[in-house]
């Protein structure tokens, strides 16, 4: 192996190790990110038409992740809405927290640092709906 | 003469009958399909084909009909004579109409299917209600004209009437379903 040969083997080398280390240390949030292994405490995970858990309790500063585990699309939207008499959404309105679409692969993550109670649901499916709350 | 006019009057008499037994049977099959929606449909998770969600994956299988729709009501409308300036229509035209119909009814069953067995006569909300009942109106429409082009005593304007009721059925499905979907979650794959 030649001189020039070497270098441009060196040259790839720090090349890949430097593209590895910057991914490693990307962070996501909020925003949506590809499919990771996450703590099941900070995590919701869809399951057809619902959230699960359905309410989840973090302490702030917490991120929590919502990921989806099948083929059907969803979104996570926080807001306020009021149910019909069936258990539908009549009318939805979205604070502008959280409004990304979720689906497999595609994980949403959102750290909430103040403490309050924060209701989310999916604006695509109107018998959807989740809530974090998040204590000091 | 005479004869002419006893055939021209006893022609409408004839057609009624038949015309109302085209109606009949695709509101058969639009009602069987919706029946068959609430009944065997619910959420399910279905293969996506490379695609993030059922959803995604039907919105653009549905896109790609309504370009073989878009061609369908052109080719249409030439045959009917309403493109003057490309003249009478060639057989070449009757044969892309005709194809291109086959084609894009057979990319339509794959979406039927997903939305009876995964999504089901969804009437939670004016969207999806009236979303489907434009999906089993289509197939309605799409056997009626079917047969309608097999009956030669119809009147003439029935199939061209079939046909622009199955074109609208169409675009109003994918108008409240594909295009809602895109405009919800983005142009995405």
């Amino acid at each position: 192996m030649n001189t020039t040969h070497r270098r441009l083997v060196a040259l790839a080398g720090t090349s890949i190790a430097a593209a590895a280390l910057s991914a490693c240390g990307s962070s996501g949030t909020p925003a949506s990110s590809p499919a990771a292994a996450h703590d099941k405490a900070t995590t919701v995970v869809t399951k057809l038409l619902s959230f699960g858990p359905k309410k989840l309790t973090v302490k702030a500063g917490t991120t929590v992740t919502w990921s989806d585990s099948d083929s059907i699309g969803h979104t996570v939207t926080t807001g306020t809405f009021s149910l019909g008499s069936n258990g539908l959404r009549t009318s939805e309105h979205p604070d502008g927290v959280v409004d990304l679409p979720l689906r497999k692969g595609k994980d949403v993550s959102f750290t909430f640092d103040k403490p309050g109670r924060y209701v989310y649901y999916c604006s695509i499916h109107k018998g959807m709906s989740g809530e974090i709350d998040v204590t000091p | 003469m005479s004869h002419a006019r006893e055939v021209t009057a006893a022609a409408p008499r004839a057609a009624a009958p038949v015309l109302l037994g085209v109606v009949l049977l695709g509101t058969a099959v639009s009602v069987t399909l919706g029946a068959l929606g609430a009944t065997v449909g619910q959420p399910r998770s279905l293969p996506t084909f490379g695609f993030t969600s059922m959803q995604t994956f039907k919105a653009w299988l549905a896109s790609l009909v309504l370009l073989l729709v878009l061609l369908q009501l052109f080719t249409a409308l030439w045959i009917y004579g309403r493109v003057p300036w490309l003249g009478p229509a060639s057989k070449g035209v009757h044969r892309i109409h005709r194809t291109s119909g086959v084609v894009a009814i057979a990319l339509t069953l794959p979406i039927a299917w997903y939305c009876i067995y995964a999504f089901g006569f969804d009437t939670s909300t004016p969207r999806t209600t009236v979303h489907s009942v434009l999906g089993c109106a289509f197939y309605g429409a799409f056997v009626a004209k079917l047969c309608a082009l097999r009956v030669p005593r119809l009147p003439h304007a029935v199939v061209p009437v079939l046909g622009g009721l199955l074109f609208a059925t169409f675009v109003g499905a994918w108008w409240l379903s594909a295009l809602w979907w895109f405009q919800t979650v983005g142009w995405t794959r």
